[in-house]
């Protein structure tokens, strides 16, 4: 049995649907990394996950235990670090520990030893007693991450724990993680940072509009998708890009120069990719744009998200 | 019970925000000193600059017209000052240093010397009848007592009825005989007396107090139910930070039920609130001089109930309002408003009975009917008080559902 199972999630607030039907499970001591563009589902999953929506259909449970079955103690096996700072600034660094800790009914000596190992694992000890408006943004962060711990949570969700931290921090928090997961606990992470899901997700799912459209391993994930083809031309990108439309992107590089990519999985034609190479190359020849570079690129989780989710701006 | 640790969170965050408790205590205050000064009440103040300033113009000069000064100095409510004739003390009225000018002309003795015992009883029909104008009195009032005018008349003239009376008795030997033994009787009787009972209060005395108990008595309660409601911007403003700082989602995901969210959330204002109305009742008590009533302890559960009131309130308001703009408006608004209406701003009894009647629907009005119950009324009477306590709790209670129904939306 998974840690955390959910089957068939959907919610909708009106004609619009946010989850559709999502289905994943994380073990313990995974890391499960959450990802979509804005607007995708994530938040409302997770709001779902943490109990604060209540969702149209499907189930969830954590470590066995549904929401409908008992909410309160299903909130002390869960830990949430969301990603607004939700610290009290003019509390000091171990009061707002001791705060959060004594909500989640922890007292006396206990409270005391773990605040000290929450405040030493995310490197905050020295400034205990620093009122946290005092902070940097980093400090304030892994101090908004430390509150999440101190019941010690079977399952920790992470919603962009690391936006607007610096490399040390960030790396500082990466490691605590890495420490949770060690530990034995799973760890749900949702982040915008592809480089940071590829470096300590275990497993990762990719969802739009509500819809889960893969979920996997990182190598997993990669192998599917082989690499893009990728031509440096000499020519306007005005001149050549309604031409390619339904055959490769046209990013300009220069004034005279431009790139032509083209996907090998593109959904949005049926043509595979050796006929669609040879149409470009005969564009390319009818234009008299002359070819100065052509290579192959590998897939990264960035260029997998971009090619499942589009390249269109989201609000 | 984990509103336990919200309230203890709260406030401690509410003691180290100095300036809205500053706004809570010094702000009511203040207040109730500038409304004080601008009656003319302030500590020892008070009594002097209310007095009536009196000019007189003794133009008689006698015995009989020094008696009648002499009766005028000893009030403590009148400040009197001599003017050498009547058209210096005209500029001074005309100026406002004086409020009354008193003339006495020259041939008071000699009106006094004509009237008789029959007068004195007979003011009507003898030869009192035209009143001081016959005495060769007259009164003349500026701007300050200009419609008062006949009411000094009469003052003055009853002042001389009670200062001739001796010499016009004294023209009657059996009269006067009678008179010395009665009065010899009563000296004796009154020494007894004043030896065994504690000394009277003047009618000054009295006449001063209730000066101060009609202007502190009302605008210490009054202001300060009307600034103990203005916690319900406080209370908003709060639950607004919560939600805009994330941490109320976070106390939502932790195990704490919705009701123990909001009385955790309410209990802290509610604890301000009663130390707010506490600290201005002892500031209007030791700074004004108000006074507290025969039965100061019903003061406690009148307070409780108007906190109670204002605190669910602002648990309503707080789970009404979205921004901090709409707690400013909304907030102000509302809080303003049942002032307004209730009585808070002028005291009920210059309100008309629409309005009056229309100011019960504020927990405001209830309030103020209840401390004016204990604070001036000489044997307050318990059903009103309980009645306006059950009616506040009852106030509180809607307020508190509204707002528990309303928080199911809070994010």
């Amino acid at each position: 049995m998974s840690l955390l199972e959910v089957a068939d999630l959907r919610k909708s607030y009106g004609s619009y649907t946010a989850v559709d039907g999502l289905t994943f499970n994380v073990e313990a001591g995974e890391v499960f990394g959450l990802l979509g563009p804005n607007g995708a589902g994530k938040s409302t999953t997770m709001m779902m996950l943490a109990g604060l929506r209540p969702a149209d259909s499907g189930s969830v449970k954590i470590d066995g235990h549904s929401f409908d079955s008992g909410t309160q103690a299903l909130k002390l096996i869960l830990g949430i670090v969301p990603q607004d700072l939700a610290i009290y600034p003019d509390l000091t660094a171990r009061e707002n520990l001791q705060f959060f800790g004594r909500l989640y009914g922890i007292r006396g000596s206990i409270l005391r030893e773990r605040i000290n190992k929450v405040l030493g694992d995310v490197g905050l000890a020295p400034s205990a007693n620093v009122f946290a408006r005092n902070f940097s943004g980093g400090m304030k962060r892994r101090l908004n991450f430390a509150a999440a711990l101190l019941h010690q949570p079977k399952l920790v969700i992470l919603d962009e724990p690391t936006v607007g931290v610096d490399p040390q921090s960030r790396s500082h928090l990466m490691d605590c993680v890495r420490n949770l997961s060690a530990a034995g606990v799973a760890v749900i992470y949702c982040s915008h940072y592809m480089e940071e899901v590829e470096a300590i997700c275990h497993r990762v799912a990719i969802v739009d509009k509500g819809k889960l459209l893969t979920c996997g391993t990182l190598a997993e994930l990669l192998s599917d998708s082989r690499a893009d083809l990728h031509l440096r031309v000499r020519g306007v990108k005005a001149r050549l890009g309604p031409r390619l439309v339904g055959l490769a992107e046209v990013e300009p590089l220069g004034e005279e120069e431009v790139q032509i990519v083209m996907h090998r999985n593109r959904r949005d034609t049926s043509f595979a990719i050796n006929d669609r190479l040879t149409l470009v190359l005969e564009i390319l020849k009818q234009a008299k744009a002359e070819i100065l570079s052509m290579e192959t690129k590998e897939h990264d989780l960035e260029r997998l998200f971009l090619e499942l989710t589009g390249r269109k701006l989201r609000d | 019970m984990n509103s336990r640790e919200i309230t203890s969170k709260d406030l401690l965050l509410l003691c180290r925000d100095r300036r809205t408790l500053s706004v809570l205590v010094a702000l009511p205050l203040a207040f109730i000193s500038i409304l004080g000064f601008s009656t003319g009440q302030l500590f020892s103040q008070a009594d002097k600059s209310h007095a009536v300033k009196v000019g007189i113009v003794d133009a008689d000069a006698t015995d009989l017209s020094e008696n009648i000064v002499q009766k005028l100095r000893g009030m403590s409510a009148l400040t009197v000052s001599d003017y050498p004739d009547r058209s210096a003390a005209r500029s001074a009225l005309a100026e406002d240093k004086i409020h009354v000018l008193l003339y006495i002309g020259p041939k008071y003795h000699e009106k006094v010397g004509d009237i008789t015992l029959y007068d004195l009883f007979h003011v009507e029909r003898g030869n009192l009848r035209g009143k001081l104008k016959v005495l060769d009195m007259a009164v003349e009032s500026g701007s300050f007592l200009a419609n008062s005018s006949q009411i000094v008349q009469e003052l003055v003239f009853a002042f001389s009825l009670q200062t001739m009376a001796p010499s016009v008795l004294d023209k009657d030997p059996k009269l006067k005989l009678q008179i010395a033994r009665a009065s010899r009787r009563s000296d004796g009787e009154t020494e007894t007396e004043t030896e065994e009972s504690t000394p009277a209060a003047t009618p000054e005395d009295t006449a001063a107090r209730s000066f101060n108990t009609i202007v502190y008595q009302t605008l210490v309660p009054a202001y300060t139910v009307m600034f103990v409601f203005f916690i319900v911007t406080f209370m908003a403003r709060s639950f607004i930070g919560e939600r805009d700082m994330g941490t109320l989602n976070r106390l939502r995901m932790a195990p704490i039920t919705r009701t123990g969210l909001m009385i955790g959330k309410t209990i802290p204002f509610l604890v301000i609130s009663l130390v707010q109305t506490g600290l201005l009742f002892l500031a209007g008590k030791w700074l004004f001089g108000m006074d507290w009533g025969p039965r100061p302890l019903l003061l406690l559960p009148v307070m409780f109930c108007t906190s109670a009131a204002a605190t669910s309130l602002g648990l309503m308001v707080a789970t009404l309002v979205r921004t901090e703009a709409q707690v400013s408006a909304y907030g102000n608004f509302l809080v303003l408003t049942m002032a307004g209406i209730s009585g808070c701003m002028m005291p009920r009894t210059w309100q008309s009975e629409l309005m009056q009647k229309v100011g019960l629907i504020t927990p405001h009005a209830w309030a103020l009917i209840a401390y004016d119950q204990i604070l001036n009324r000489p044997d307050p009477e318990m059903s009103v008080v309980v009645k306006s306590c059950l009616v506040m709790l009852a106030f509180a209670g809607g307020f508190f559902a509204i707002g528990w129904w309303r928080s199911r939306d809070l994010e």
